[in-house]
Formats: C-alpha cells, structure tokens, sequence
C-alpha cells in the first residue's frame, strides 16, 4: 500500500512551470488539467439496478471555465504604477491613514508619502488598517468595448494568522534569547 | 504611436504534491489569506469547484486552480503582488508540501496601430528569406505564429550550469493587429541547502524575486518590441 499517493506525483509529469497568454488561452487551464473523467460525467443519480442493489453513479459537472473566461476578455487592465503603502498612523476621527508609498513598477520614481481616506478602504480590509500594515495600490487603465478608464485599487496586504505552533516556536526562541541575555 | 501595451497579467505556478481539497474558501478565510467579502464571491462564483482532484476558485482579483501535481494562482483583474502573498501566505501554512519548482510568469499584450511595425516584429524575430525560398511561391503569405526563446546560465554546447530558466515566449494574437509575449522565470528545487524546505526557498523566490523579475519582465517585453521595430 502506498501510505503518501501524492508523493506519486513528484518527478512525474510536466517540468513546464509557464502557462501561456491568460487572457485568450489557446489551451485552457481546464482542457489541460482537469482530469477527463470528471467532466465527462453528469450530476449524482441513484440507479435501482436489477440485481436489486442500489448503485450510486457519481457525476460532476465542471462549470463552464471557456464562457467566463471569454467574458473577461471584453476588459483588458493595464497597470500604470503599483505602489507599495506601509501604513504608518491611522486618524480614526478625520477618517485618513498616513502612509509611505514606494513604487513597484518604476524605479525612477521616488518613495512617496501620502494621506489616504479610509473611504478608499473596501470594508473587509478595514481590519487591517493599522500601523505597519501594507497595502498596495494600483493606478490601472482598464479598456472595455466602449469606454477606456483610469482607475485605482487599494487592497491589503494578507498573512497567514499565527498558529499554535507558530506562537509556542516565538516563545520558545525568545526564552533561548533571553538566556542567552542572562548568561 | 505605432503601438501599446494593452494587457499585463501575471501568474505564479507552483510543481509539487498537492491536496486540492484543502484549498476552500472557508480554509483561505480561516487563515486570513482572504478576506469575507472575498470568500462570498468564490462561492457564489459559477467557476467555484472543490475536489480531491482539482480545486478552483475565482475571486474579483485572483483566480485559483489547485490540482495534485500543481499549483497555479493568476490575477482576474489588473495584474498586482496580491497573487505573491497569497502563495506565500499557502506555503507558511503548508511548510511540509514536497515542490519541485516554480514558475513566476508575466504575459502582455500589445496592439499594434500600423500594420508595418506589427510585420517588422515578425520578420525582425525570424527573417523570412529561408521560408520564401523552402515555400518558393510569393503568393504564399509566411508569419510568424509562435517564438520561444529559453535563457539559461552557461554557455551554448555546454550542460546549463543550472536548471533554472527565463523563457520568453511571442506569439501573434487573433486576427487583430495583436501580438503577445509571455515570460516565464522558472527555479527547480535541487540541490537545496541542508535543513531548507522547498517551501521555504519558494517563499525566498516570491519574496526576493517576484517584483524584480516583474519589471524585468516589462523591460524585456519593451525592448523586444522596440529593437525588432529598429532592426527591420
């Protein structure tokens, strides 16, 4: 019995990490790598065969990856500068964070700084404004079949949360540190 | 203006051994990768699929397919570092996850506004006095459809000193006066130090590189377009 299957996986198959051209794929993701069998497949039934067992035919349907895919290409989005935000005050009453801002893109740019409404802020990142948080925001020209727009996006930066595990290792590093501080 | 960029995208693919069914919303927004709102448009996306087999979720800004021997996260809107921290962010929470290589891929799109610049890229990138010769019948039209180009350290003749590539790639867009290129700089996990997780040195890659080889990218696509314009 193999205890670890996926370990089947390693050394096998493509070593190409490229995916080609996203927007107008000429192999979709979904034709190359989604297991045939599946998505030839049809929602679950339950069959009363005539031995008198009942057999369960597992279907699944995949949802039709082509149709959005095209609908995405009536937009394309380009960016014109990515700038890096690290939050460094937060002015809850003016409603306004303080930031310094670098640019990812151009390098001839300088480090900016900025004040920023949290009006700006989608709901789900207010959380995560705070000092030394990091956001980026993104000054993009977006094309669609009738109309060109300069646009902006500001989305936060997010880790993992700490684990257990995560935690117990800090503490433990910071008493060998200490240790180390007491001789 | 004989040209634009029109489209930046960007993709990271990681090769490993995956457990697609792990990669649910719920899961990404227990661990803060994702935030609410994001996690209601993955499920209520008609794209939203988890399996044991293959995993793929769609958010306002990425997209993302998990399958048992790869990993690939892309941006569904305008191309940003969001796709980095999100790997990163599933490689911390899954340290012990066997890689065996990363790809950290740029594609662009440029529309052309004049018909002869678009024919010089093609013919500056592959000259077409061989074909006219091998075809030899000049009411034959010969383009150039696909180009890939591989950089690797070490010289031609000789074993690359490193598995690790640039690749990049040109091909002619639809029937508009379109033409794409893509770039992909790929990293194997051989040879890795003692005691360092290919996870750890995916996340190295991401954290060092992603925004360096994001505007070598954007270099390299300009100056491929501009010298084969200049050249012709």
């Amino acid at each position: 019995m193999n205890t670890f299957p996926q370990l089947a996986n390693i050394g096998a198959g493509s070593t190409d990490t490229s995916v080609g051209f996203q927007y107008t794929l000429q192999s979709p993701v979904s034709e190359m790598n989604i297991p045939r069998p599946m998505r030839d497949q049809e929602p679950s039934t339950i069959v009363n065969t005539d031995a008198g067992t009942l057999q369960m035919e597992c279907k699944v349907r995949l949802p039709p990856l082509a149709k959005a895919r095209t609908a995405r290409q009536a937009i394309s989005s380009l960016p014109n500068e990515i700038w890096e935000g690290t939050v460094q005050s937060v002015d809850e009453k003016a409603r306004i964070m303080s930031a310094i801002m670098e640019p990812m893109l151009q390098q001839s740019i300088s480090r900016h700084s900025a004040n920023i409404s949290l009006d700006y802020v989608v709901q789900q990142d207010l959380p995560l404004v705070r000092p030394g948080a990091v956001f980026y925001l993104t000054i993009f020209t977006e094309k669609k079949r009738t109309s060109i727009q300069n646009a902006e996006e500001i989305r936060f930066r997010r880790m993992p949360a700490w684990s257990k595990a995560h935690i117990k290792k800090i503490q433990n590093d910071a008493v060998v540190l200490l240790d180390c501080i007491e001789g | 203006m004989l040209y634009q960029p029109e489209i930046l995208s960007a993709n990271i693919v990681v090769l490993g051994a995956f457990n697609p069914a792990i990669f649910s919303p719920d899961w990404l927004e227990l661990n803060q990768l994702i935030g609410p709102d994001d996690a209601k448009v993955i499920r209520s996306s008609e794209n939203f699929v988890v399996t044991r087999q293959v995993t793929q979720l769609e958010s306002e800004t990425f997209r993302l397919l998990v399958e048992e021997s790869k990993y690939q996260a892309s941006c569904t809107g305008v191309a940003g570092p969001h796709i980095r921290d999100l790997t990163m962010g599933v490689l911390e929470l899954l340290p012990h996850t066997p890689l065996r290589a990363i790809g950290l891929n740029f594609d662009i799109q440029y529309r052309f506004h004049d018909s002869d610049a678009y024919h010089k890229v093609g013919d500056a990138l592959a000259p077409k006095s061989i074909w006219l010769q091998v075809v030899g019948d000049p009411d034959r039209a010969i383009g150039l459809e696909q180009l890939r180009i591989i950089v690797q350290d070490g010289k031609r003749g000789e074993e690359p000193k490193s598995p690790n590539s640039k690749t990049i790639s040109v091909h002619r867009g639809g029937n508009t006066l379109t033409i794409r290129m893509s770039y992909n700089d790929h990293h194997e996990f051989v040879d890795l130090p003692e005691g360092t997780a290919a996870t750890e040195a995916a996340m190295e890659i991401l954290k060092e590189h992603w925004q360096e080889q994001l505007q070598v990218a954007g270099q390299t696509f300009s100056q491929v377009i501009g010298l084969a314009i200049a050249e012709s």
